[in-house]
């Protein structure tokens, strides 16, 4: 009798725990169709990561590289405050698209594990490649998966 | 006989919960703009940290617990 | 992905190059040196004032690896209580190198102003990655002062789990001093020998100083172990969690530190060095927890230890860091510390009874009760930041008003406060 109530209340305990891990926002904040034909590279990034710092510099140039019909660069914030974010890039300009994500919903969606982190989808709209961490020891790594898509 | 079997397994349930929860606490990688603060950091002055470190370790018994202990400048 | 044997190799080869001279890969011409200062005066007023100078240089190398190294120069003057209990009468002394004497008023602390004055140290500290989530840190550190020098070297390995929410770490550190001190080391529990004028000439008092004095020079040898659990609770919130074990064996006594043997009446009859056990284990625990308000940050830590001398003590150390401005904070501090003596602590021998294997009249192994007053502010200096910190060190010993069994000592101060007055100032470059 007491051992059955013990079990009960230790697996409502349990699942309760779980359960709120468990939920993911379903609503992601930008498109993929709107980019249908490119290849997307999705970045996520706060004023606080010092390794974005490198990664900015970077994003830039393959931008520029590649230009805007063959390749976006989609760099996600998620600072809680705009005015970090502006700070950041008064110091580290960006010359590609600048998504808000304060909520951390797309960060969600993607399942981020760690920051900066980044997703490269393919002209169809699939995630081909991910990355967690900007390492300079990488960049070519990074360079050759986008290179090698467009085509 | 029982109560102790009860007792054993309430206490695995109670220790199930707080490693469950231990892997559980914690934040989204994103959710880190206060703990990125270096004022937030462990060793957030670690100037001070030595020298409180030097003070106390020529005044008193103690030493160490939050960095290494000991190693001597054998001060008076 | 290279096998992690090459991989460590060729970093530990990149850090003895590094340490050597210049960076042997494609130098990072982004990162820079980053340098903080740290000048120091400690003031005991009528006992021992210091100063110290910290130099701290690190510089990144690559994503994950860092080298860093400490440079230290502190310098002490003025005098420190010899363990002597004071008396209604002047007393002499004979300084620990046997040459010359000193005398010490009635009714006052002994206090002897011959020990170790000007000391270097110098830190050298490599990070890097092991693998993913895992890091490593090697360091080595050297001190030298007149008398006395140290060298020992530290390892310590950082692994994170639950996408780095979660830190367990280990580290090692062994170290191996040694004591050279003017006037060698002296005889445990030989009387000091001063000349009032029982000596028909400097040869005289020579040989009977050079009775009480045995080896030129003594070793320590410490072995330490932490072991430590960081833990994010939650967006404004960390705590650790640290156990630690060190091992000390060799010369652990004082040198310079001496006991009075006392007669019935309260009056000094001999001064006898006093003699420490040759091994010391001490285990400690510590937490510590920081909270980010809206506008400040607090933190807390407890650190209790004991060990085999029979010492125990409780440390509370809280910061509370108010942001002021964009660039400047004020930070309150409070420490508190409560020990309790060491088994072989006494405040002097009686004559009557007979003499312990082990005994020292230093008050910083004896019950105490300190606690540390201080405050922080920290500003823009220039385009740099900058600290200056004032903080005030009082210690009293806990067996202060305890007769003694002795009426004539009843009436003297056996158990002295100290206190301190730390001024600091940093600057960030």
């Amino acid at each position: 009798m007491k051992q059955t109530l013990i079990y009960k209340l230790t697996l409502v305990l349990l699942s309760i725990l779980f359960a709120s891990n468990v939920t993911a926002d379903t609503s992601p904040k930008f498109n993929l169709e709107d980019y249908e034909g490119k290849v997307i590279y999705l970045d996520f990034w706060a004023s606080w990561c010092i390794p974005c710092r490198k990664s900015f510099p970077w994003m830039n140039r393959i931008q520029q590289k590649y230009g805007t019909d063959k390749l976006v660069v989609i760099a996600v914030n998620l600072d809680k405050k705009r005015s970090l974010a502006e700070n950041f890039l008064l110091e580290y300009p960006a010359n590609f698209k600048i998504l808000y994500d304060p909520a951390g919903k797309l960060a969600k969606y993607y399942q981020i594990k760690g920051m900066p982190s980044s997703i490269i989808f393919d002209q169809s709209g699939t995630p081909v490649a991910a990355h967690t961490g900007f390492f300079k020891d990488k960049v070519q790594l990074y360079e050759q998966e986008i290179s090698k898509l467009i085509r | 006989m029982l109560q102790r079997q009860v007792i054993r397994k309430f206490l695995l349930g109670i220790i199930a919960i707080i490693l469950s929860g231990c892997s559980t606490m914690g934040v989204q990688p994103w959710d880190r703009d206060l703990l990125a603060k270096p004022e937030m950091a462990i060793n957030s002055s670690p100037l001070d940290q030595a020298i409180d470190d030097h003070i106390y370790f020529s005044k008193e018994a103690s030493s160490g617990g939050r960095s290494f202990a000991g190693g001597g400048c054998g001060c008076n | 992905m290279k096998p992690n044997k090459k991989y460590i190799a060729e970093k530990l080869a990149l850090a003895a190059t590094a340490l050597i001279g210049g960076a042997a890969h494609a130098q990072d011409t982004d990162s820079e040196w980053d340098f903080s200062a740290s000048v120091l005066t400690y003031v005991e007023p009528d006992r021992v004032s210091a100063a110290e100078v910290i130099i701290v240089g690190d510089k990144d190398y690559s994503d994950t690896n860092k080298f860093s190294f400490k440079v230290i120069l502190d310098s002490l003057t003025g005098a420190s209580a010899n363990g002597a209990i004071e008396q209604n009468t002047p007393q002499t002394f004979t300084r620990p190198s046997g040459k010359g004497q000193f005398v010490t008023n009635a009714n006052s602390t002994p206090l002897d102003d011959t020990f170790r004055d000007t000391r270097g140290q110098i830190n050298l500290a490599w990070t890097d990655a092991l693998m993913e989530d895992m890091r490593y840190t090697i360091s080595t550190n050297l001190s030298k002062e007149f008398d006395y020098q140290s060298i020992s070297f530290n390892g310590e390995i950082a692994r994170d789990f639950n996408q780095k929410n979660s830190t367990i770490s280990a580290g090692l550190s062994f170290a191996s001093d040694q004591y050279n001190p003017y006037g060698k080391i002296p005889v445990p529990f030989s009387s000091m020998v001063i000349d009032e004028g029982q000596f028909a000439n400097q040869d005289e008092f020579n040989t009977a100083f050079n009775a009480t004095r045995g080896d030129s020079s003594d070793t320590i040898t410490t072995a330490e172990l932490l072991i430590g659990w960081t833990q994010i609770v939650n967006r404004r919130m960390l705590m650790q969690f640290n156990y630690g074990f060190a091992d000390t064996s060799g010369y652990l006594t004082d040198p310079f530190k001496v006991l009075s043997v006392v007669d019935n009446n309260g009056i000094t009859q001999d001064l006898v060095y006093e003699n420490r056990p040759d091994s010391r284990n001490q285990h400690t625990v510590f937490g510590l927890v920081k909270y980010h308000l809206d506008e400040s940050i607090f933190d807390i830590s407890y650190r209790y230890l004991t060990d085999d001398w029979d010492i125990q003590s409780h440390t509370i150390d809280t910061h509370w860091r108010f942001f002021t401005g964009d660039t400047s904070f004020i930070e309150p501090h409070f420490r508190f510390y409560q020990q309790s003596a060491a088994e072989f602590y006494q405040p002097f021998i009686s004559q009557a009874s007979t003499m312990p294997s082990y005994a020292s009249a230093d008050y910083r192994v004896g019950d105490m009760t300190a606690y540390t007053l201080g405050v922080k502010y920290g500003f823009q200096m220039f385009e740099d930041r900058a600290e200056v910190r004032l903080e005030y060190y009082k210690q009293t010993p806990n067996k202060a008003n305890q007769p003694t069994g002795i009426a004539n000592l009843d009436g003297l101060d056996l158990y002295p406060e100290v206190d301190a007055i730390i001024l600091q100032v940093n600057y960030f470059f």
